[in-house]
């Protein structure tokens, strides 16, 4: 291996794609586009209509004390007509609706008040009144049957249940923990599937390419097919470092601007009833940024960084050898890439379904296989797996990458020299056991 | 001393064949033809030649050395399925292609520049390969084989797809390079190419070299005593009494003579018949003839 020329390949792979206008752009614009998905998002879901309406609400059951606080764009009068004189004023226009509340009695299980338009009934509208009425009502029945306010406050209890730890290597977790360490392998996950089916195709696609080109064999008279093979792959990967870089970068300034532009807009999604504000309440921050910084970074950072490096280089090699074994019209290529993306794909899945059970035997074993271990591992990093399990699954990835790529260099330095029609799995076996 | 040197050269994929047991000298400094019908193993040969694939059985020497990594500066290889980066700009995919070969970058750019002159393309370093024609991609696709000056060119078809104009610039080139000293492989499977280019041929047909020898080494010995005569006058009776005519028209002749016949004989008929004698020649097989005998004889022996 001459590494002054991977060092050359390396470089060409990496220069001519980083100053493609084309990558400058998705660069750049997706944090843009992103910071444009946030604002316009956000005025949708803060967007409730620009039509006032007036509606009139006549109380029979004189819990509300003549006051229904106005929503927005919503105004509650209590006028004095009767129901018949009021209708007619909604035909005339005067007003858009009349609310009528019944009579209540304690016993009441169901409250059913009465809208009177020809219009429909606005979801804002019904769900204002809801919250008001319910209020009211509960209140009346605590009048009713005598509980004060305080009473009823001692009524709720809030449960947390506490882990405790038995011995000293028992696993010390609050109960935050599951919830965080699922978040955190989710993201770990996503980011593995993308920059695998990601920078893998863009591998495929490079090599695919230089065929199509023909300029492989003027190449391999220089230098050896793995070296521009691995060449390749670590130039690309750099691009993929490049763009994931800069995007972390570019993220949080994007979501800082958003903010700026819809105030309260990521924190306080509109449309939310107390119920769900109570639940949100109950979200102890405090305890997130705790859990988060109690896990294991020392261990999990470079854990992540090999799954990272292992999981791109065991798929990024078996794409190219798909890239290199492709006729010249790309998209026969279907029945060749669906095997390298289906131990992918299913790895999410994987990956998904244990973030409930970090410690199933599928957890366990699907960590070992070196296919799936670079997607379904990192779900699994945040939940303190065992050391030795994490040990044992790097070795085998890293023997797993060795073997990969070897296939993958078999395939590609005769795949590279074929022209014409794209191979099929039994040629691929005969290439990779053609000598020298 | 050999340039290159093919001792008991094979290589099969899977079941096929496709070099068989392969003895080859080629001598420094000549144009050398590799000649021989699609899928008669050239391309295999070069590409062992080339280092881009290894021999099953045999060794390879160039220059009297066998086949090493550091090779690769010595050979400039155009091969038959060819093309550049289009996406990448003349200048930067000629320093590219030349660093590859392990020249330094100074070097390298100082090269290309003085190829580029040569060629009349100066203006280009900036431009990219697409978009540049046909035509003058390929005068980029030739700097780019010789530009690291190789004591060994190995072209594969070299002039197809090239147009006249080019073909002869880079004829010319070559023959400039061949006595500047640089050896020259040229494999084609257009023979007519080959006669007035190459010093030394060999012929290849199914993996297997079936002739080599000099071009008129070649020509002697697959000759047949053809010899055509131009003349004024009609043509002596004796003539077509004494000799076996293969063609005739009012103004020449084409006579085969047997071995005991003489040449000089057949001509001193003529004059002494009064003909004005205006050309009078041996008749020499064309390459193309003796190919495809040979590769007809080869395969009826081989069926």
């Amino acid at each position: 291996m001459n590494f002054q020329k991977i060092g050359l390949i390396i470089r060409r792979e990496y220069v001519t794609r980083v100053m493609k206008k084309s990558f400058i752009l998705l660069t750049l614009l997706t944090p843009v586009l992103f910071l444009l998905f946030i604002v316009i998002a956000s005025l949708i879901f803060a967007y409730e209509g620009d039509e006032k309406k007036i509606i009139a609400v006549v109380d029979e059951s004189e819990m509300l004390n003549k006051a229904i606080p106005d929503a927005k764009n919503i105004y509650f009068k209590f006028p004095q007509e009767s129901l018949e004189q009021l209708k007619s004023e909604v035909k005339e226009g005067k007003y858009d609706g009349v609310l009528v509340l019944p009579p209540i009695q304690v016993s009441n299980k169901e409250y059913v008040p009465q809208y009177f338009s020809d219009k429909r009934l606005p979801l804002t509208l019904d769900e204002t009144v809801k919250d008001v009425v319910r209020s009211k009502v509960r209140d009346f029945k605590l009048k009713a049957m005598g509980i004060t306010a305080e009473e009823m406050d001692r009524l709720d209890t809030r449960i947390q249940v506490k882990p405790q730890s038995i011995t000293d290597k028992g696993e010390n977790t609050s109960a935050y923990s599951n919830i965080i360490g699922a978040a955190l392998g989710y993201i770990m996950t996503i980011l593995m599937f993308m920059i695998t089916i990601v920078y893998g195709s863009f591998v495929m696609r490079g090599v695919f390419e230089e065929k199509v080109n023909r300029i492989n064999e003027l190449i391999i008279s220089s230098v050896k097919p793995m070296e521009l093979m691995l060449g390749k792959i670590i130039g690309i990967g750099g691009v993929g470092l490049t763009q994931f870089g800069i995007w972390a970068i570019l993220m949080p300034i994007v979501v800082m601007i958003g903010q700026l532009l819809v105030p309260g807009a990521a924190q306080n999604p509109p449309q939310m009833n107390p119920e769900m504000m109570n639940q949100i309440s109950e979200f102890d921050f405090g305890m997130v940024i705790n859990e988060i910084s109690n896990q294991n970074w020392l261990l999990i950072l470079p854990a992540l960084i090999f799954y990272f490096i292992g999981g791109y280089l065991l798929y990024a090699s078996l794409f190219a050898a798909i890239g290199s074994a492709l006729g010249d019209d790309m998209n026969e290529g279907q029945s060749l890439t669906l095997p390298v993306m289906l131990p992918v794909i299913l790895s999410f899945y994987i990956a998904m379904s244990i973030l409930r059970s970090p410690d199933s035997s599928l957890a366990f074993w699907t960590s070992l296989i070196p296919f799936f271990s670079p997607i379904v591992m990192p779900a699994r990093l945040a939940f303190n797996p065992p050391v030795w399990q994490i040990g044992l699954s790097l070795v085998l990835l890293f023997l797993g990458v060795l073997a990969s790529i070897w296939v993958a260099a078999r395939i590609y330095r005769v795949g590279i020299l074929m022209y014409g029609k794209k191979a099929n799995f039994k040629e691929l076996w005969k290439w990779i056991s053609y000598r020298g | 001393m050999n340039i290159l040197e093919l001792q008991g050269v094979s290589k099969s994929f899977g079941d096929f064949r496709a070099v068989n047991t392969v003895d080859l000298q080629i001598p420094k400094g000549i144009i050398f033809g590799l000649l021989g019908p699609n899928g008669a193993g050239k391309t295999t040969m070069i590409r062992m030649i080339t280092g881009i694939t290894g021999p099953d059985e045999g060794r390879i020497l160039i220059d009297g050395t066998p086949i090493h990594a550091d090779h690769i500066r010595d050979i400039g290889y155009m091969p038959e399925e060819r093309g550049l980066y289009k996406k990448m700009k003349v200048g930067d995919q000629l320093i590219y292609l030349a660093r590859l070969k392990g020249m330094p970058r100074k070097e390298a750019k100082d090269r290309i520049r003085n190829w580029m002159e040569r060629f009349q393309i100066s203006d280009w370093w900036e431009k990219k390969i697409e978009e540049l024609s046909k035509g003058m991609q390929q005068k980029v696709q030739f700097i780019a084989t010789v530009l690291h000056d190789p004591k060994l060119l190995i072209l594969d078809e070299p002039f197809s797809g090239l147009d006249p104009i080019n073909t002869n610039l880079i004829k010319d080139e070559i023959h400039r390079m061949n006595a500047s000293g640089t050896s020259v492989i040229f494999s084609t499977h257009r023979m007519e190419q080959v006669e007035e280019i190459c010093e030394q041929i060999t012929l290849v047909n199914k993996g297997k070299l079936i002739l080599t020898g000099t071009m008129t080494g070649l020509k002697d010995q697959f000759k047949k005593n053809i010899f055509k005569i131009v003349f004024d006058g009609s043509m002596p009776s004796v003539v077509p009494a004494k000799y076996e005519i293969l063609d005739e028209q009012r103004d020449w002749v084409k006579v085969k003579l047997q071995p005991e016949q003489d040449s000089n004989a057949l001509l001193a008929q003529f004059m002494q018949a009064g003909c004005q004698i205006r050309l009078f020649q041996e008749v020499l097989p064309t390459l193309n003839e003796i190919f495809i005998e040979q590769v007809g004889e080869a395969n009826r022996q081989s069926a």
